[in-house]
């Protein structure tokens, strides 16, 4: 295959950079972080508090390509989760599919369906470590911060895609009482109410609960209701002190609590949603992020202390049809425990420094029983069984067994990392380095008890037992691994005379390596199949279940520019990925059914990212986005086929973004302005598995809205994918069937906020 | 001729053992290697790597082949099977084997349809090399000796 050679792109986007950032001069805004800069983003933030730790406030003058949400897009766009930033930010994709529990993004190529992310994701400085955790309602949100290229010197583990910052509300910023209520289709019904008060100068509290519920949008014909309903609610509680000596406390608790249908998978054969065993997903969390830091004249220290727990129940008719294979049942208990220690330089001088030490602590308890039903006992075992000898035929003793699967997962992280940033001139020069340490064990316990009957067939057709076979497995050991990861960045900025910049970098990222835990009922219906029908080939368990680290170097360039009166901003960024030990899944040699998680794979992307505001005239904004992205396989052969050249699945090529708002001043006492917003997001192609036979072409959406504005309060009329586009978020193959799930359709809302 | 074949067995490292009554003897021998099956009735042949073979000593002066996770074409389940009643001659370098019309066993029941004919093949203190024909095709292993 022809392999796409980047570099005359790369050298005209040099030129337009070089001529861009010459042409374009920016006018000096002041910031508050002591360095000389314009605009921190293309997308002004407004009332930004200055929390961010590591990088500082100005993304602007750091070589990162970011996108940073503020608290007025997140309203007039009604952003309510970090799914809906897809559309927002280029080459970054959340698919909303399955339930809260799935969460799997993509961007730039890299992406992952199950277990480890490839981006990190904090709120308030505190890291979220579990994925699954990451589809939460977004609830007083000050502004969203999404830093793409591996981010790992500064955040470690599983962020080789970047680091999405989430900043709530501060109560010593922010002052009163909001409320919220929306009402849209699928009988979908928001509450939010929230309390912000200064108790002191130095010291806020903040009160916010929110509530979600909705009836779905997808019927299943099996049980004739909406599957994909949900019941969701939750609450933070945030305290900010602030002392005269310089040192600053801010703790948040949060909790959560969320029960829904979810898993509208529709068969691709008769496009029907239509399953008969029970879909489900509970979960609750409890977070608490503790953030003490200390300014002193020259340097800052800050300690953030992050304890997360989370219980959680996946239930799955796993072949998605009015039939019984097999169902599971995947019910999850979670601590994690981290400490991140900063210390950072702030002084005037060229030379800026950061020193970092991290840790973790994470125990985990699973319990996934898989019951294997009527069905899948006859075609996933006997069909292979009772196909060997025509002589004798083997029936089960009972219409379901269970696999049962109890882990036990504790796994502990250190790392120490440092930045160094030198200044001079136009020029700035970063270099970093990060080493991380992380040791897992996982006990297991996997055992069935179940029992067949082999028959031999007479002449006359009649069956006599032949041998009883009594089924007993009880498996009971434990996994562990362990590895060291080392990081390095550099990275060179160049200041124009006007304020835009150019700059690139080259950054390595990991995703860690673990266990795959799904693994563990292949083993044992493996197990089965060799033991007692002397059929297949007994798994190496260590080899199927563990992973090790997967790794990425990143090299990227980009500019940000600005014009002289402010009124047009644009970021672009070019970017190459070499992907290796990429965590895929293979069949091994010699087994009936099973599948395998390992290093396999080794890809490359690359693309280009545009991000443009422009105010042309009063009271007109308009915005758009466009990212581009082609990734393949370098390496990738899955035991049956080898996929070498073929595009990586799920990862969209294109995803595009336009937005045009217009504010029309009303001079009433009981109404400020009418804002009109229309906007048209796009996402494809996109290939959904590695034989590229399947894909989802680019498909647009469109959205509108118009809403009535005083300054306390609002009203707000919305409608998404206006155009009632058909497109699908999902495709899978499970036990030879394909399934998709589709789009919402076309839905229409209404809003209500008041601040007081 | 059973203690010629156990002093050739006791130069081969061992891949089982017993220890009984401080009595030690030998009962099976494991190989790794590749199986190539050729259709009789012409066609594109199939080769199997890594396939454990193992060759043990019965009481009644015969070996018994054991095929693990064996198949004779790609869509074929790989089955575990047993092939007894195999006789061999021992010379002093070598092991001569020689077998027809054999039923081999699968799960411990006989499976007529696999009738093996045509059996031959030799063991040194490396390598077994083995043919038979079955259901059409001819098979070959070569496996190396699994030493621990």
């Amino acid at each position: 295959m022809k392999r796409t050679q980047p570099q005359p792109a790369l050298l005209l986007f040099l030129l337009l950079l070089l001529w861009g950032a010459q042409s374009l001069s920016a006018h000096p805004v002041a910031t508050n972080d002591g360095t000389p800069v314009q605009f921190d983003t293309i997308i002004m933030v407004d009332k930004v508090q200055v929390t961010a730790i590591k990088q500082g406030l100005v993304l602007r003058n750091q070589p990162i390509t970011a996108s940073i949400i503020g608290s007025q897009s997140i309203a007039h766009q009604h952003i309510n989760a970090l799914k809906d930033i897809s559309k927002l930010v280029p080459n970054f994709y959340i698919p909303d599919y399955g339930s809260r529990m799935t969460s799997s993004i993509y961007v730039r190529g890299l992406g992952a369906r199950i277990d480890q992310p490839v981006m990190g994701l904090n709120v308030d400085n505190v890291p979220i470590f579990n994925k699954d955790n990451y589809d939460f309602d977004l609830v007083d949100i000050e502004h969203i911060e999404v830093l793409r290229g591996p981010q790992s010197t500064l955040y470690g583990r599983n962020t080789m895609g970047g680091v999405i910052n989430v900043y709530t509300l501060s109560p010593l910023t922010y002052e009163g009482v909001r409320l919220g209520v929306e009402y849209g289709s699928g009988n979908t019904l928001k509450f939010r109410a929230s309390s912000y008060y200064k108790v002191r100068p130095n010291f806020g509290v903040a009160v916010a609960g929110h509530y979600t519920r909705t009836d779905g949008f997808f019927d299943n014909l099996a049980t004739g209701k909406k599957c994909d309903w949900e019941n969701f609610g939750g609450g933070h509680i945030k305290t900010q002190w602030r002392g005269r000596s310089g040192l600053r406390i801010d703790n948040t608790l949060s909790f959560s609590s969320l029960k829904q249908g979810g898993y509208p998978y529709a068969f691709v054969e008769t496009g029907e949603i239509n399953y008969n065993d029970t879909c489900s997903y509970r979960r609750t969390t409890v977070s608490n992020g503790l953030t003490i830091r200390y300014e002193a004249a020259k340097f800052s220290v800050s300690s953030i202390t992050g304890y997360q727990y989370s219980d959680d129940e996946m239930i799955l008719d796993q072949d998605f049809l009015p039939t019984s294979y097999f169902t599971l049942k995947q019910a999850r208990k979670e601590h994690t425990l981290t400490e991140d220690l900063v210390f950072k330089s702030h002084t005037q001088s060229a030379y800026q420094w950061l020193f970092g030490a991290f840790g973790f602590y994470r125990h985990g308890t699973m319990n996934a029983p898989v019951t294997f039903k009527q069905d899948g006992i006859n075609d996933l075992i006997l069909k292979h069984v009772n196909g060997v000898n025509p002589d004798y035929i083997t029936r089960w003793d009972s219409d379901q067994f269970v696999l049962e699967s109890r882990f036990r997962n504790p796994s502990v992280g250190a790392a120490l990392y440092h930045e160094s940033n030198y200044t001079v001139g136009g020029w700035r020069f970063t270099a970093g380095i990060r080493l991380d340490y992380e040791y897992a064990r996982l006990n297991y316990h996997n055992a069935t008890d179940t029992g067949c009957t082999r028959y031999k067939k007479q002449a006359d057709g009649s069956l006599v037992s032949d041998v009883y076979k009594d089924i007993h497995i009880d498996n009971n050991s434990a996994l562990t691994h362990s590895f060291v990861e080392v990081l390095p960045k550099v990275a060179v900025l160049y200041r124009f005379r006007g304020g835009n910049t150019l700059y690139a970098s080259i950054s390595k990222g990991y995703k860690a390596g673990g266990f795959n835990t799904q693994m563990f009922s292949d083993v044992l219906q493996q197990q089965i199949m060799k033991d007692y029908f002397a059929v297949g080939k007994q798994y190496n368990i260590k080899d199927i279940v563990t992973y090790k680290p997967e790794q990425s170097w990143n090299y990227e360039i980009g500019s940000r520019l600005s014009n002289a009166t402010g009124t047009l901003h644009a970021d672009l960024a070019l970017f190459y990925i070499d992907c290796r030990n990429q965590q895929l899944t293979v069949f091994p040699d010699g087994t009936t059914t099973g599948r395998m998680m390992t290093n396999a794979g080794q890809t490359r992307s690359f693309g280009g990212e545009l991000s443009l505001q422009a105010s042309p005239v009063k009271n007109l904004d308009f915005s758009l986005t466009y990212g581009y992205t082609n990734a393949k396989f370098v390496k990738y052969n899955n035991g049956k086929t080898d996929f070498k050249g073929n595009y990586i699945p799920y990862a969209p090529q294109n995803t595009a973004s336009a937005t045009l708002e217009y504010t029309i001043p009303i001079h009433l006492t009981w109404l400020n302005h009418i804002v009109l917003r229309a906007g048209i997001s796009g996402i494809g192609k996109i290939y959904w598995n590695e034989e590229n036979s399947l894909t989802q072409p680019f498909y647009t959406l469109t959205e509108a809205s118009i809403r009535f504005e005083h300054k306390n309060y609002s009203v707000d009329l919305w409608g998404r994918n206006l155009g009632n586009t058909a497109y699908d978020t999902f495709h899978f193959v499970s036990i030879g069937n394909s399934f998709v799930q589709r789009g919402r359709p076309r839905i229409f809302g209404i809003t209500l906020n008041v601040n007081i | 001729m059973k203690k010629l074949f156990l002093l050739f067995l006791v130069t081969l490292t061992l891949t089982a053992c017993d220890k009984e009554e401080g009595e030690t003897y030998y009962d099976e021998i494991g190989y790794h290697g590749t199986l190539t099956v050729i259709p009789l009735a012409g066609g594109e042949p199939y080769t199997d790597t890594n396939i454990f073979f193992s060759l043990a000593e019965e009481n009644n002066n015969t070996l018994t082949l054991y095929m693990n996770a064996t198949r004779f074409v790609p869509q074929m389940p790989r089955l575990n099977m047993i092939v007894p009643g195999i006789t061999y001659r021992a010379t002093n370098t070598i092991v001569s084997l020689l077998g027809d019309n054999i039923i081999p066993w699968h799960d411990n029941v006989p499976m007529d349809r696999y009738l093996i004919t045509n059996l031959s093949g030799d063991v040194n203190n490396t390598h077994l090399n083995i043919s038979f024909t079955c259901m059409g095709y001819r098979v070959t292993y070569i496996g190396t000796e699994i030493t621990y």
